[in-house]
């Protein structure tokens, strides 16, 4: 193990240290831990930037039709959040289903992002309700949609000296909000695949949108936005009939792969089974 | 060995910790090596089985996920900081009661996760228990003893509060209170 480190409590140290640091190697900005403690002696000599005390980068808020979310707020703190359990219901579920106590805890936003896994939990979520990512450097400040950021499995957007300053989630009155996962066991389990999905309807107790956002994690390199199953549900109000279709629509969608934690075939049946239970609460 | 460079400055069961650490050393290690609270145990080393969880500013953590540096200027309740002027706290009782104690080795983390679960929820549900023990691992399976255990923990602790009466933790705490820089968690004001 041959680790660097350096502890800063203010975005301009840390912006020009993570700068200067690019230029020399490997660069890990340590938040919460719970990934990167795990892959401490596996990775290669680099500096670690522990960012996990910069009041910058913490704290839940609105500001005017958006409500942002520090990169460094972690899963316990989204859980608590009136705030978002009112404008992002489905991402509260997600992070109330990541890891165990402890891991929500310690573990950020920033680092489900920033670790660029397909299987992040709070990420569907994130894809369903359009959120946009504030990127920081020191040598400026970029917004990039979320599902834009992930390249693939570990990569993402991100410059050498470049972090996830926060997450602007836009305000959508009525919104209300689903997350679901397949998984092993019900705590630390990594998802098979899992589901986001918000959504607005015309009026109470209808069964039409005004605003649809669904997304899958697992079933392909990075998150997937399934586009047609959003349309498909635009289109028309819902019935039993177009329930069912819709489910197929989002089964067709996915292009999972078989790994150590699931099938191509399961995962793909899977969606279809997320999917419905995401829409039958529209008939209750 | 990597060197002993960093002065770690924070609170550990009450009393102000001021020692030269090596900085990137788990923070489970350092509170068993450097301040010899061995109640702290190591399972797994990843974040899974949740044998080292220690308190971090109130919040149950795994102590193995945490790196020394990180621990700067934070407040930290070990197993060893719950027994308070000699009495146990009440979920210690009533693992004893109910022996819920197998071989041990996991109950100091699991004490703490029903201690996090009690200060948030004196009316917890059998769900509710095995929800916030889901970080918790028990090797020789004796889950049931301390879900027992935890739930009538919170009965007596709702009956002890009817009296008056705190939870250890609350007192251990307020030795040293909220000695950390004022992160605001939520401005719901708009700008």
């Amino acid at each position: 193990m041959n680790i660097k480190l350096e502890r800063h409590t203010s975005l301009a140290s840390l912006l020009s240290a993570a700068l200067s640091a690019a230029e020399e190697g490997p660069v890990f900005y340590l938040a919460g831990g719970t990934d990167l403690m795990v892959q401490k002696d596996m990775l290669p000599a680099g500096t670690w930037l522990d960012i996990s005390d910069i009041p910058d980068l913490h704290g839940i808020r609105q500001q005017k039709d958006c409500i942002i979310i520090g990169s460094g707020v972690s899963h316990h703190e989204i859980m608590r959040s009136p705030l978002l359990k009112k404008h992002a219901p489905a991402l509260v579920q997600a992070s109330s289903n990541v890891g165990g106590p402890q891991v929500r805890s310690r573990g950020t936003i920033g680092g489900n992002l920033g670790n660029a896994s397909p299987a992040a939990d709070t990420v569907p979520a994130l894809y369903s309700l359009r959120a946009v990512l504030n990127l920081i450097s020191s040598e400026g400040e970029r917004s990039v949609p979320v599902d834009e950021f992930a390249l693939r499995p570990r990569r993402t957007v991100l410059k050498p000296g470049e972090i996830i300053h926060s997450v602007s989630i836009p305000i959508r009155e009525g919104i209300q909000g689903f997350w679901h996962s397949i998984v092993q066991r019900n705590s630390l389990a990594i998802s098979k695949i899992n589901i986001g999905f918000s959504y607005v309807l015309k009026a109470e107790n209808s069964q039409a949108f005004d605003y649809v956002g669904v997304a899958f994690g697992s079933v392909g390199p990075t998150v997937l936005r399934a586009k047609k199953t959003e349309e498909f549900l635009l289109a028309e109000p819902l019935t039993p009939q177009r329930l069912e279709e819709a489910c197929l629509v989002a089964q067709s969608e996915v292009t999972p792969i078989a790994d150590i934690r699931s099938t191509a075939e399961y995962r793909k049946a899977m969606a279809r089974v997320l999917m419905h239970e995401a829409l039958e609460p529209l008939f209750k | 060995m990597a060197e002993k460079n960093f002065r770690l400055q924070c609170t550990v069961n009450g009393h102000p910790v001021d020692k030269m650490v090596d900085p990137t050393a788990r923070l489970l290690d350092t509170l068993r090596e450097e301040l010899h609270l061995t109640g702290v145990k190591e399972g797994c080393g990843k974040g899974e089985c949740g044998a080292c969880t220690v308190f971090m500013d109130g919040k149950p953590v795994d102590s193995c996920l945490v790196m020394t540096i990180q621990a700067q200027g934070h407040r930290f309740v070990t197993i060893e900081g719950l027994a308070f002027e000699g009495r146990l706290d009440t979920i210690q009782e009533m693992f004893v009661e109910e022996a819920a104690v197998q071989c041990g080795f996991c109950i100091p983390g699991m004490v703490l996760a029903a201690r996090a679960l009690l200060e948030e929820n004196e009316n917890p549900t059998p769900e509710d228990v095995r929800y916030a023990l889901g970080g918790n691992i028990c090797r020789c399976t004796g889950y049931h003893k301390i879900f027992r255990a935890v739930l009538r923990a919170a009965k007596i602790e709702r009956e002890r509060k009817a009296a008056g009466l705190g939870s250890n933790l609350k007192d251990v705490e307020g030795i040293h209170p909220a000695p950390l820089a004022d992160l605001a968690l939520e401005d719901q004001s708009g700008q």
